[in-house]
């Protein structure tokens, strides 16, 4: 940051082709407290701005070479918050108000009076202040909106888990049922010798633990606020990697799970971890919903749209009826009974906020489902994430 | 004979344990994963008792409660609700529904709140059954 910022803005330049008044005016304003630097002409007036960066310009207007208004041009181009008073001579008015016109602050004529330069440079330094702090609040501000956006982020997941906390007790209340039905059920066995009793209720036992386990995974991963680690990474490699974990699923299943070819790299910034569990929970729901249908095929594509890449996984299963379509981004609903913690896809959708993208559907009853994983070409600022949320909402 | 039971829930794992719970008890269990499907068994089976699940997909255990309990046909069939919903709720909701279709449906011939305990539900199998 400039170190004026903080000054009393003092720091001047003065150019003018006349060395009697660069003597004179720069003595009066040393004695004033400025300190001053001189320059003999336009050109190396502008070399001396780019190196010492004053606060405050004072250029005379009629100079041989580059002239004064072609100086003030080219240090507002530079740095518009700079204060160039203009000098002219006597008579001069039309070029003080074209000077005006092209942002200077201010003009004195020759001779230059001591209290017309008093004023001058005072105005300069008022303006110069209130620029700065306004500057400080507009930063203050920002500061304090991200902090009020990450607060009112976080208040709304707790308000997520919150309105679902109704849900999570029923799918509680139903996992503990399934606990103590195994546990009956393995009594039951033992008492009356029969194994298959046993058998079963040694089953019942075993997804209900799973369940507990796959439900404290997702409240975990959902709760945790996390600034996602972006890096750049080739959206191929997501699918590839996504595919060979899940293809024993899908084999065992007798799912055809597939990948689209694309010759050249989709390279974006990601967290590469996050997306890849995303894509993950959404190829496995593809996976449950093909192994419905004779023929269940599961197909991974990255799309390249204008301002979003999608990571697109498609199913040919039953697709959503009008219940799952409503609830299907609501916590705690699943289609699959005992088989889902009905996280999965809020875990995605936050995900994909994370990046400032989102998560859509494309549904076909009768024929199929696509779920898109959405993530912005180019890296977001959180205000980003926000009003993607808002449109997902 | 063994007298008949529906036993109405979207989780599997619920109706083998209820089911197992009435087998073991020397009772005929038949199943049903929604409202629509039970409809369909009371239909089939005529059971002499039914045990409910409330909130399942599809449809849920409040609309085949009174679609039971206003048909003259199935109306004396005792109805035991087994439900993660308070039995309070439960009851609000029912007599919302009263007021606004204007019928009178008497309350559940029993309720137990999940997770069943097995000596309850055996308790209150028999207890509604004589």
């Amino acid at each position: 940051m400039n170190p004026s910022c903080q000054s009393n803005f003092d720091r001047l330049l003065l150019i003018d082709d006349e060395p009697g008044i660069r003597r004179m005016m720069s003595l009066d304003l040393s004695a004033d407290g400025y300190q001053v630097r001189t320059a003999a002409d336009g050109q190396s007036g502008l070399l001396a701005f780019g190196a010492e960066r004053p606060d405050i310009v004072l250029t005379d207007l009629k100079m041989p070479g580059m002239d004064g208004i072609e100086v003030l041009r080219r240090i507002k181009a530079q740095s518009p918050e700079t204060e160039v008073i203009v000098i002219t001579g006597h008579g001069d008015l039309e070029l003080a108000i074209q000077s005006l016109q092209l942002g200077a602050s201010d003009f004195i004529t020759k001779p230059v009076s001591e209290a017309a330069l008093s004023v001058a440079l005072k105005r300069a330094k008022e303006h110069l202040r209130l620029k700065s702090e306004l500057r400080a609040h507009t930063q203050d501000l920002e500061q304090r909106v991200a902090e009020v956006t990450a607060k009112v982020l976080a208040s709304e997941r707790l308000a997520a888990v919150g309105q679902s906390v109704s849900a999570l007790v029923h799918s509680v209340k139903n996992i503990l049922s399934g606990l103590k039905g195994g546990n009956y059920l393995v009594r039951q066995g033992l008492k009356t010798d029969k194994r298959h009793i046993i058998q079963q209720g040694l089953e019942m036992l075993e997804r209900n633990v799973n369940r507990v386990s796959s439900l404290c995974y997702d409240l975990l991963s959902f709760g945790k606020p996390r600034q996602p680690e972006l890096c750049p990474v080739d959206l191929r490699e997501i699918c590839a990697d996504a595919v060979e974990y899940m293809w024993p699923e899908a084999e065992a299943r007798e799912v055809d799970l597939d990948l689209t070819e694309r010759p050249q790299a989709l390279v974006c910034q990601v967290d590469r971890k996050a997306i890849l569990d995303a894509v993950l929970n959404l190829v496995s729901n593809a996976i449950d919903a093909a192994a419905m249908v004779n023929g269940g095929q599961v197909r991974l594509t990255v799309e390249e749209g204008e301002e979003h890449f999608a990571l697109a996984v498609s199913d040919n299963g039953p697709g959503l009826d009008e219940e799952a379509l409503r609830k299907v981004f609501q916590g705690f609903y699943s289609s699959k009974g005992a088989a889902g913690t009905g996280l999965g896809l809020m875990v995605c959708q936050k995900i994909a906020q994370e990046h400032g993208g989102r998560v859509e559907l494309d549904n076909r009853p009768g024929e199929g489902a696509t779920f898109r994983l959405m993530v912005p070409r180019c890296a977001r600022p959180p205000a980003a994430q926000v009003k993607a949320k808002e449109i997902w909402d | 004979m063994a007298k008949r039971v529906l036993v109405v829930d979207d989780e599997m794992d619920l109706r083998t344990f209820i089911s197992t719970v009435l087998e073991s008890s020397g009772y005929k269990a038949v199943v049903a994963e929604n409202g629509e499907q039970g409809m369909a068994k009371v239909r089939e089976k005529k059971p002499d008792m039914i045990t409910l699940d409330v909130m399942m997909p599809k449809e849920s255990g409040i609309k085949m409660y009174r679609d039971i309990k206003t048909n003259p046909e199935y109306q004396s069939i005792p109805v035991l609700i087994i439900s993660g919903l308070a039995k309070k709720t439960f009851l609000h909701s029912q007599r919302v529904l009263d007021r606004f279709k204007n019928q009178v449906v008497p309350e559940p011939d029993g309720y137990i709140e999940k997770p069943p305990e097995p000596e309850e539900l055996i308790g209150e199998i028999r207890r509604i059954l004589g």
